[in-house]
């Protein structure tokens, strides 16, 4: 996780960090609520990736024939505001391959892709060349190419803008209640049913009621 | 759902608490053995004097987001753990906005005792079901009493009168407190007396709001909210105006219930209490722990949720309230609804 830290960046954008990206595609709401709300629930899954993180978040590095491994490399974008923590560079030559540590199945254009498109955009303002990036994923153990082509690097960029506003704006984008909500973390705060944006009816508050019908 | 989170209650003095990896490690002289909790499922750790934590533990408490509140042994409230607090500005901005607007705050002020004379009423119905002759009927009477109370906050225009509701029904609900004690001889009910309590069913029930009130506060800081910003009750330094506002609804169902249940099965006996010379009563140290177990008990009691329309944990309720009063003051919902059982 990133923290917004605008006054000690070189640049007047403020500051998208590059987990947000992720979480935009998943779900505008989601966004809002962890990085404007300061929602986080740490609700099982999450809790499974911290362990799976655990090894990768300590700072180390590692040199093999002229490859050399970074773990928890900090990078920065000043042309885009973008800022963050990589789990895994393998650097080689000119090249830099990020690597993006996921515990559940690799999906195929999914939000991990753009969170990892963020960090290429970094390490290409850095000075490398980032032709490929690879997400790890712990369920399969085995990582997946992903190449960082024009279209993704595209992508990122007008996905930062698009959170760069939603940083902005002190209202909550509505949520969305549909299926994607089941498998998501923050349901508990964000009570998808009742913040769908439709209107509900006040309840009637100042009528008697019976007993109800609760078990003893 | 939330993973039903365990708050750890540590009363025993001379106990000393140790972060072990990802666990804590209870230790106490006469009880030898390994005691481990891992602190996953762990949210609020509540410490009563003379139990000591390390300081390793506390910052990983205050790193994970996790509350610790130190109590007094009469269950009031001492000190608690606030950790970096990299909560939501907006959040509390829209807080004190609304406390501040009639508009806003006014409708969650009369949600609030609504809520409390609701679940009060359903206290009354529920004993009044079980019995009969002139219990069942004082019970009744009183229901109905509260109902008409219900009714006169539909005039109300400010906070005091609101208030005067809240007072007015608090009253007649508390004459009541013989007919629910029912005619076990060993206690009598005398009203509600606090500071200090000079009777065991009000020593009880300050034991057990002081319970609630933890859970209510740490419930508020984990969504962000000011516990010292409320609706209902005036805002005075010191005073925890939102943990106050949001505990009454909870009052009758998940406490005082609780209190008439432990005193009518017998669960606590005469010698659970001492009485100083003053007249003031106390909980004795086994008293506490068996109300303490009682109340660890009651906080798994699963409770219907209507708004959300399904059953909650009486130990998520304050949690899930303090979100749904946060959704509401971010402008995601219309009203504030209370809990209540019906
Ligand atoms: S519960 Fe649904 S609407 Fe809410 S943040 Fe998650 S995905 Fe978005």
């Amino acid at each position: 996780m990133t923290d917004d830290h605008p006054e000690d960046s070189g640049t007047d954008l403020r500051e998208v960090p590059l987990s947000a990206l992720e979480h935009y595609a998943y779900c505008h709401r989601q966004t809002a609520l962890i990085h404007v709300e300061g929602v986080w629930t740490e609700n099982v899954e999450t809790v499974r990736g911290d362990l799976s993180h655990t090894t990768v978040d300590l700072p180390g590095i590692q040199r093999r024939r002229g490859l050399t491994t970074i773990r928890s490399l900090p990078v920065w974008s000043h042309t885009h505001g973008l800022r963050g923590i990589c789990d895994v560079v393998e650097f080689e030559k000119n090249a830099a391959t990020p690597v993006e540590y996921k515990v559940g199945r690799y999906k195929p254009g999914g939000p991990a892709e753009l969170q990892l498109g963020g960090q290429a955009l970094c390490l290409i303002e850095a000075g490398f060349d980032v032709p490929t990036g690879y997400i790890y994923s712990v369920a399969e153990r085995r990582r997946h190419p992903v190449p960082i082509d024009h279209d993704l690097l595209e992508r990122v960029i007008a996905a930062t803008a698009a959170v760069r506003r939603l940083l902005h704006t002190p209202a909550l984008p509505a949520a969305r209640n549909d299926t994607r909500c089941r498998r998501c973390s923050l349901r508990e705060d964000c009570l998808p049913e009742l913040t769908d944006g439709q209107r509900q009816t006040p309840p009637d508050l100042l009528t008697p009621r019976p007993l109800g019908q609760w078990r003893d | 759902m939330t993973e039903l989170l365990n708050t750890l209650y540590v009363q025993t003095p001379g106990t000393s608490l140790r972060l072990d990896g990802d666990t804590v490690r209870i230790y106490h002289p006469d009880q030898p053995g390994r005691h481990l909790l891992p602190l996953v499922r762990l949210d609020h750790l509540v410490l009563f004097s003379g139990v000591t934590p390390t300081d390793d533990l506390l910052l990983r408490c205050a790193d994970d987001g996790r509350s610790v509140s130190w109590l007094t042994g009469s269950g009031r409230f001492r000190a608690g753990l606030i950790g970096p607090t990299h909560g939501n500005p907006l959040l509390r901005q829209a807080q004190h906005r609304a406390a501040d607007s009639p508009q806003r705050q006014l409708p969650i002020a009369v949600a609030i005792v609504a809520g409390k004379i609701h679940n009060a009423r359903q206290v009354l119905l529920r004993t009044a079901r079980d019995t009969s002759g002139p219990r069942q009927t004082a019970l009744r009477a009183t229901a109905e009493l509260l109902a008409q109370r219900l009714e006169l906050l539909t005039t109300t225009a400010s906070t005091n009168e609101i208030l005067g509701v809240e007072g007015i029904a608090a009253r007649d609900y508390f004459a009541a407190m013989p007919y629910l004690l029912g005619d076990n001889t060993d206690w009598k009910a005398s009203g509600r007396n606090k500071r200090p309590p000079t009777d065991p069913l009000n020593c009880l029930l300050s034991f057990l709001y002081g319970m609630l009130r933890v859970a209510v506060q740490g419930a508020l800081e984990q969504v962000g909210l000011d516990p010292y910003i409320g609706f209902l009750h005036a805002v005075r330094p010191g005073k925890p105006a939102l943990a106050l506002d949001l505990m009454e609804e909870f009052r009758p169902l998940l406490a005082d219930r609780l209190a008439l249940t432990m005193l009518n099965r017998r669960e606590l006996t005469p010698t659970d209490f001492e009485e100083l010379p003053n007249n003031a009563y106390r909980l004795t140290d086994n008293g506490r722990k068996t109300v303490l177990a009682a109340w660890q008990q009651s906080r798994q009691r699963e409770w219907p949720h209507a708004q959300l329309n399904r059953q909650v944990p009486a130990a998520l309720l304050p949690l899930v309230q303090a979100r749904l009063l946060a959704r509401h003051l971010r402008g995601d919902t219309v009203a504030y609804e209370p809990w209540t059982v019906n």
